[in-house]
């Protein structure tokens, strides 16, 4: 009896101690986000020397700033299309490519699925500078399309890889007995495998747009008309070379990571199913 | 038995075209040396011989002082072997003591052919279909003969002047580099009997085409540095002939100066592909390779590389070049083709049966090929090239001179020295995922314990920074760790210390950095790792408990194990990421302090798209390729963690 009650208590210890480190820990995790918070709040241009989370004068200055003062919804507007289409392309031309790759044994599939492995490991600034031309080219400078084009195909090996993981995890016992109700393989894909695979698609979707709506260099290189900027070159703009706006930024990066944010979270039942179908099986 | 001696006639033959196109290419090389060396020989024995021609054509100091110069001249340079200045039949100077003053003895077969010689040119001279002069290369004895006139008016020759002239003795062309070529030829035969044993007749054709390749663009690189040397040489040479000029007759160093502004000789020069010399105040464009050589006590002249002459060279060159990769690409081709035919057939039966798959995989493989694979070719040739930073400007092909410059730049002063950033950022990324990890995975054990209170709401907000723009994510924490107003120092303040300029110290700087990216990434480890220890049975557990395990060795014999097939490829993944984590050293530290908390990745942007050195860009991107893709058939070979993806 007496010793049940010591290890109880022991363990109670162990517990709470675990507790005060996990509220210790996410507290420091949060504190950057809340902080950011104060400064969009706040009514200074620069930032304060205090480690209090509440503004001195809390205002939406800054909210009215860049929302009515800046052309904020252009940059939205572009960081949208660009966004969703590239999550729409590389999604399509991915399942395509992913069914086939988990599908069907073909000459060079190995050599395919290696290649999307290391196109992952070619470093952006060596791509950037051909990419550069070949978008200069096409004269698509300056222009959405270009940027859709460039993201989209980098996505498509991940979005690949994701999906082919997936794929592999439908039985295929379901594809067979359809193909001998006497369905075609087109049909098979469209209307058995597509509606399965929905969870891994809007995973892979959103990475494919999370992608798109974060990236930066490449952006910044392309894009050099202020109304042709995507939000993070706008907003990284607030904090450059040239100005020192961290209210500005600060109201910008909170307006840019709400949706995002919000959309992570209610897909993110599906994000770890998705990222580890793949890889557990071996 | 029979098989296998019927077969060895494929390798012998594969062997013999190896060995030509070797062959082939050490003879090119010598070739275009050899050729390379007797331009400077001749300019340099051209240079010795214009003061004196000068000397005499100016009549100031008489004969005296001509033969002290002419003395002077010979004592000057070792590879000088005969100097003499006829004037009508009597020589001023004759590097044989005995025929000093004397006449021309028709007898003497040097002084016939030098007095034939002078005939020669004033024959020239008058009909002038010819530039006035004659040189007599005797390759066996490894010397040149030169003779020119010194001239009254462009026409009238007041006497002959020849110089002999030792070659310079030309090494093994091709130096160490061709045992890459013959490593090459060992690699097609050895790798014909393991499991490419079926592969090997392409491979072998492969290898082929390669040595063809790399031999040419050898050739191209020593043809361009063979360039460079002569035109070094014969600007230190004119240094050289300014230095005894200087000592023996310095009134001659304006006329010399005049001379090789472009005076009479000045078309032979430039068809010797000498430099053209300008006077230094006349020269247009400095900035452009030219160089400015230093008289000692005369006119500072200014030199400046002949880059139309060149061109023309090594237009020449290439055409010869192309000559031999055509007769050779001829050959390998042929061969392919044969060899190829077969496997053709086979593919497109291939083709035809599998249609639905490639159909599928087409669009995907389109956009890969046009967006990623043309790029990266493209990024990866421009590693061989000067590329200029306007996109009309000529690429000059330098050969793996970008390479070579980055690798062999052992300064330890310079942070900008490769080894040193490279040291950093295999720093950077040991430290990062050993935190990603360690952090990941323990906040991950912690969270899935069976009924650990508020368990959904700290995932949810632990996995925050994920969900976060990493743009975003670094920028707030460059301002975090902003010296007067960052919450960092408001924190240090806090407890009493003084506050740290976080950018001025190599340390404290990579701190920064540290912080930041793993904030931006334990969620990802964590999700990974609470992922993988759900789908762990806990029957497992409930198991070992009976069997008496403690809490460590359920983690070591259970966890780590199970854990390992998804953790793994997250690791090779998240270190990959890492090493090309861009934007955290981009918008963190941005380098400070004094670019030394540069990484790999940002070092070459910089190079890119501030210096505007692409192809050096370039060369430093793909050692960062390499030493990626390295580490990925490392790893991937260790902890196989792409087996069973294949199936």
């Amino acid at each position: 009896m007496e010793k049940k009650n010591k290890r109880s208590f022991r363990e109670r210890v162990i517990g709470a101690l675990l507790q005060f480190f996990i509220l210790l820990f996410t507290i420091g995790t949060v504190y950057p986000v809340l902080w950011v918070f104060k400064i969009a709040f706040g009514s200074q241009k620069g930032l304060s020397l205090s480690l209090s989370l509440f503004p001195a004068q809390p205002t939406l200055e800054n909210f009215n700033h860049i929302l009515f003062e800046k052309p904020f919804f252009i940059w939205l507007l572009n960081s949208l299309i660009v966004a969703a289409a590239t999550s729409v392309i590389g999604i399509f031309l991915a399942a395509t490519a992913g069914y086939a790759f988990s599908r069907f044994r073909f000459p060079g599939r190995t050599a395919g699925l290696l290649s999307f492995l290391i196109t992952q490991m070619f470093p952006g600034t060596l791509m950037m500078i051909p990419l550069y031309l070949i978008v200069n080219w096409l004269g698509l400078l300056d222009n959405l399309a270009g940027l859709v084009l460039v993201y989209s195909t980098s996505a498509i090996p991940f979005s690949i890889w994701m999906l082919k993981g997936y794929f592999d995890t439908i039985p295929k016992e379901l594809e067979e007995s359809a193909l001998i109700d006497g369905a075609s393989r087109t049909l098979i894909f469209y209307k058995i495998i597509l509606p399965l695979a929905k969870p891994a698609l809007a995973v892979t979707a959103l990475f494919s747009f999370m992608t798109a709506w974060n990236e930066y260099i490449l952006a910044a290189t392309f894009m050099n008309r202020e109304l042709s900027y995507t939000l993070p070159v706008a907003l990284r703009n607030f904090v450059g070379q040239f100005a020192q706006d961290w209210g500005l930024f600060a109201a910008g990066a909170i307006l840019v990571s709400i949706p995002i944010v919000a959309l992570f979270f209610i897909l993110q039942k599906y994000l770890v199913s998705g990222l580890t179908a793949g890889s557990v099986k071996g | 038995m029979t098989g296998m001696r019927k077969n060895a006639a494929v390798p012998i033959a594969l062997l013999a075209a190896l060995c030509t196109v070797l062959a082939g290419f050490l003879v090119l090389d010598r070739a275009f040396k050899l050729d390379r060396q007797l331009e400077v020989s001749r300019t340099r024995a051209h240079l010795w011989l214009r003061p004196l021609a000068l000397a005499v054509e100016s009549g100031a100091g008489g004969p005296e002082q001509i033969a002290a110069l002419a003395g002077a001249v010979r004592r000057a340079d070792p590879r000088i072997g005969e100097l003499q200045v006829l004037t009508g039949t009597s020589f001023l100077y004759h590097s044989d003591p005995l025929k000093l003053g004397a006449g021309v003895d028709p007898g003497d077969v040097a002084d016939k052919s030098l007095y034939d010689s002078g005939v020669e040119i004033r024959y020239l001279l008058k009909s002038a279909r010819r530039k006035p002069y004659l040189l007599d290369l005797d390759h066996k004895a490894g010397t040149l003969a030169l003779s020119e006139p010194a001239l009254k008016g462009r026409r009238k020759s007041m006497g002959t002047l020849r110089i002999g002239y030792g070659l310079e003795k030309v090494r093994g062309a091709m130096d160490g580099r061709i045992w890459v070529l013959f490593l090459a030829l060992f690699l097609a035969f050895y790798f014909m009997k393991g499991k490419f044993f079926k592969w090997r007749w392409p491979l072998a054709a492969a290898f082929l085409l390669i040595a063809l390749a790399a031999g040419s663009l050898l050739l191209l690189a020593n043809e361009g540095r063979n360039q460079a040397q002569a035109g070094a040489a014969k600007r230190a040479h004119l240094a050289e002939v300014g230095a005894v000029l200087a000592r023996e007759a310095p009134e001659l160093l304006p006329v010399f100066a005049a001379d090789l502004k472009g005076g009479s000789f000045s078309d032979m020069l430039s068809e010797w592909k000498t430099a053209r010399f300008v006077p230094a105040g006349e020269m247009e464009d400095s900035a452009s390779g030219g160089e400015r050589v230093t008289m000692p006590g005369g006119d500072a002249i200014a030199v400046e590389a002949d880059t139309a002459a060149q061109a023309e060279r090594r237009r020449q060159s290439v055409r010869q070049l192309k000559v031999v990769l055509a007769v050779f690409g001829l050959l390998a081709g042929l061969l392919l083709f044969f060899i190829m035919a077969g496997y053709a057939l086979r593919a497109l039966r291939a083709l035809n049966k599998h249609r639905y798959s490639y159909i599928m995989v087409f669009p995907a493989m389109v956009g890969m090929i046009a967006l990623v694979l043309l790029p990266f070719l493209y990024g990866l040739s421009m590693a061989f090239f000067r590329v200029p930073p306007s996109q009309s400007g000529k690429w000059v092909f330098v050969g793996l001179q970008n390479f070579v410059k980055i690798l062999t730049d052992f300064h330890p002063l310079t942070p900008e020295n490769f080894y040193f950033i490279l040291l950093v950022t295999l720093m950077w990324t040991l430290i990062n995922v050993f935190l990603h990890v360690s952090i990941g995975l323990t906040l991950a054990i912690i969270l899935n314990k069976p009924g650990f209170p508020l368990k959904r709401v700290y995932r949810v907000l632990l996995i925050l920074p994920w969900a976060m723009p990493s743009y975003i994510t670094a920028l707030i924490w460059k301002g975090m760790f902003h010296k007067q107003f960052g919450a960092i120092n408001a924190f240090i303040k806090l407890l009493g210390f003084e506050p740290i300029s976080f950018f001025n110290n190599f340390w404290t700087a990579f701190f920064a950095n540290v912080a930041t990216n793993t904030w931006l990434g334990f969620p990802f480890m964590m999700v990974i790792c609470l992922g993988a220890l759900q789908s762990i049975p806990t029957d497992l557990y409930e198991a070992a408990q009976i069997d008496g395990a403690g809490k460590w060795q359920q983690f070591k014999s259970i966890t780590m194990p199970l854990l390992k097939p998804a953790l793994f490829p997250a690791i090779i993944l998240g270190t990959i990421w890492t090493f090309n984590m861009f934007n955290v050293i981009y918008l963190v530290s941005n380098g400070e302090p004094n670019r030394s908390t540069e990484i790999l990745i940002t070092q070459a942007y910089r190079f890119a798209f501030e210096k505007f050195n692409w192809g050096y860009a370039a060369a430093y991107s793909i050692l960062i390729f390499l030493i990626l893709l390295t580490y990925g058939i490392y790893t991937n070979r260790i902890t196989k963690a792409t087996e069973g993806v294949f199936d």
